[in-house]
C-alpha cells in the first residue's frame, strides 16, 4: 500500500526554528521595558511572536512542496513559542535590571520623562497617557531583583504567553489562506 | 464532524469563564481582604493589559483586572463562545458547517481594523476613545474573534489526538 510522504507527520521539517524564532519575538518585546508596551494592546507582542512562528514554519513547508500545513502545526507553533517566549523574557528581564543597575534607576527614569515630555509638549502623546506606565516601571525597578521575584515572574508568563501566542498562531493560519488537506492511502 | 469536537468546545468554554471570572475575581478578593489572591490575579492579568485607572470598570469599589476594552473582549469571546457551544450542541450540527468561512473573516478583520483605528487614534491628540467606544469595539473583536477561533482549536486539537492515536 503505497503511502504519500504527507500523510506521515514525522518526515514535516522541524519546528525548531520557527518555535525559536516566534519565542524570541516574544521575549524580545516582553522583556525590554519600552517595547513592553506593546503587550498592552490585548497582548499584541506575544500574538505577533506566534504570527511570526507561524510564517516561518508556513514558508519552510511551503519549500519542501509536499506538505499541507495545517492547523495541529499552528496550535504546537504557538503554545511553544508561548512558552520559549515566557523564559526569552524573564531572562531579557533580568539581563536589563542588572544592567540598568549601576547607570542608576533616577538617571534611566529622568530620561524616559523628558522623552514622554518633549512627546506630549509637540501633541504628539496625549498629556498623562504615560504616566501609569512610567509609575509601573519605577516601582518596579526599585523594588530590587530577587529569586522569588523572577520566578513569579516566569511562572506567570509560562501561564499567559503560551495562551496569547497560541492565539497568534491559529488567527495566522487561519487568516493567511488554509489549504484543504488531501488523504491519499 | 471531528472527533471529540462537543469536548473540545466544553473546554474551551470552561477555560474562557474561568479567564472571565478572574476578572472580576480580583477586585472582589481585593475589597474582602484577600490580599494574596488579589496581588496573584492583578499581576497576572497584567501581562495582557495596562490596567489603567481611569479605564477600567469598578466592582465593590475596586478596580477589576482588566481595562474596559480588555473586558469587553473577554466577556464578549465568552459569550460567543457559549453562543457556538450550545448552538452545535442543540443543532447537533458538524464542526464543519460551523467552520469559519471567508465572510467570518472579514468580519474579523474589520472588527481588528475598528479596534486599532480607535486605540490608535486615542494616542493622538485628535480623537479621544470614549467607554462607548472601547466596549463596543472591544465586543465586536472579541465576538468574531471566538466565532473564528474555536472551531480552529477544535479542529488543531482533533487532529493531535488522531495522529497520536496512530
Amino acid at each position: 500500500m503505497e503511502q504519500t510522504q504527507y500523510t506521515n507527520e514525522y518526515q514535516k521539517p522541524s519546528k525548531v526554528n520557527a518555535v525559536l524564532i516566534g519565542g524570541l519575538v516574544i521575549g524580545a518585546i516582553s522583556g525590554v521595558p519600552g517595547l513592553s508596551f506593546i503587550n498592552c494592546c490585548c497582548c499584541a507582542g506575544i500574538i505577533a511572536g506566534g504570527a511570526v512562528a507561524v510564517l516561518l514554519y508556513k514558508k519552510e513547508i511551503q519549500n519542501r512542496e509536499l506538505f499541507y500545513f495545517e492547523s495541529s502545526d499552528a496550535l504546537i507553533l504557538g503554545i511553544l513559542s508561548g512558552i520559549v517566549g515566557a523564559f526569552v523574557s524573564t531572562f531579557i528581564s533580568v539581563l536589563v535590571y542588572l544592567a540598568i543597575g549601576p547607570i542608576d534607576v533616577e538617571l534611566l527614569l529622568t530620561l524616559l520623562r523628558k522623552l514622554i515630555d518633549r512627546m506630549e509638549s509637540s501633541g504628539a502623546l496625549p498629556p498623562g497617557t504615560m504616566d501609569e506606565y512610567l509609575q509601573d516601571i519605577e516601582e518596579s525597578l526599585s523594588r530590587g531583583l530577587t529569586l522569588g521575584k523572577v520566578l513569579q515572574e516566569l511562572v506567570l508568563s509560562l501561564i499567559v504567553y503560551p495562551i496569547f501566542a497560541m492565539i497568534g498562531s491559529l488567527l495566522m493560519y487561519g487568516v493567511g489562506g488554509r489549504r484543504e488537506r488531501e488523504e491519499k492511502v | 464532524m471531528t472527533p471529540h469536537s462537543s469536548k473540545i468546545r466544553a473546554l474551551c468554554l470552561i477555560a474562557s469563564f474561568l479567564w472571565w471570572t478572574g476578572i472580576i475575581a480580583a477586585p472582589y478578593f481585593k475589597s474582602h481582604g484577600n490580599d494574596v489572591e488579589a496581588r496573584f490575579l492583578y499581576a497576572l492579568y497584567g501581562k495582557v493589559c495596562h490596567q489603567s485607572s481611569d479605564r477600567s470598570f469598578y466592582l465593590w469599589g475596586e478596580q477589576c483586572a482588566v481595562c474596559i476594552r480588555c473586558t469587553a473582549i473577554y466577556t464578549s469571546f465568552l459569550l460567543g463562545t457559549l453562543f457556538i457551544f450550545f448552538t452545535a450542541h442543540y443543532h447537533r450540527t458538524s464542526m464543519e458547517v460551523l467552520h469559519p468561512g471567508p465572510l467570518t473573516k472579514y468580519l474579523l478583520l474589520v472588527a481588528g481594523a475598528l479596534m486599532l483605528v480607535d486605540v490608535g487614534l486615542s494616542f493622538t491628540t485628535l480623537y479621544k476613545s470614549s467607554t462607548a467606544s472601547r466596549i463596543l469595539s472591544g465586543m465586536c473583536f472579541g465576538l468574531t474573534l471566538s466565532w473564528f477561533l474555536i472551531p480552529l482549536m477544535a479542529e488543531a486539537v482533533s487532529r493531535i489526538y488522531t495522529l497520536q492515536r496512530k
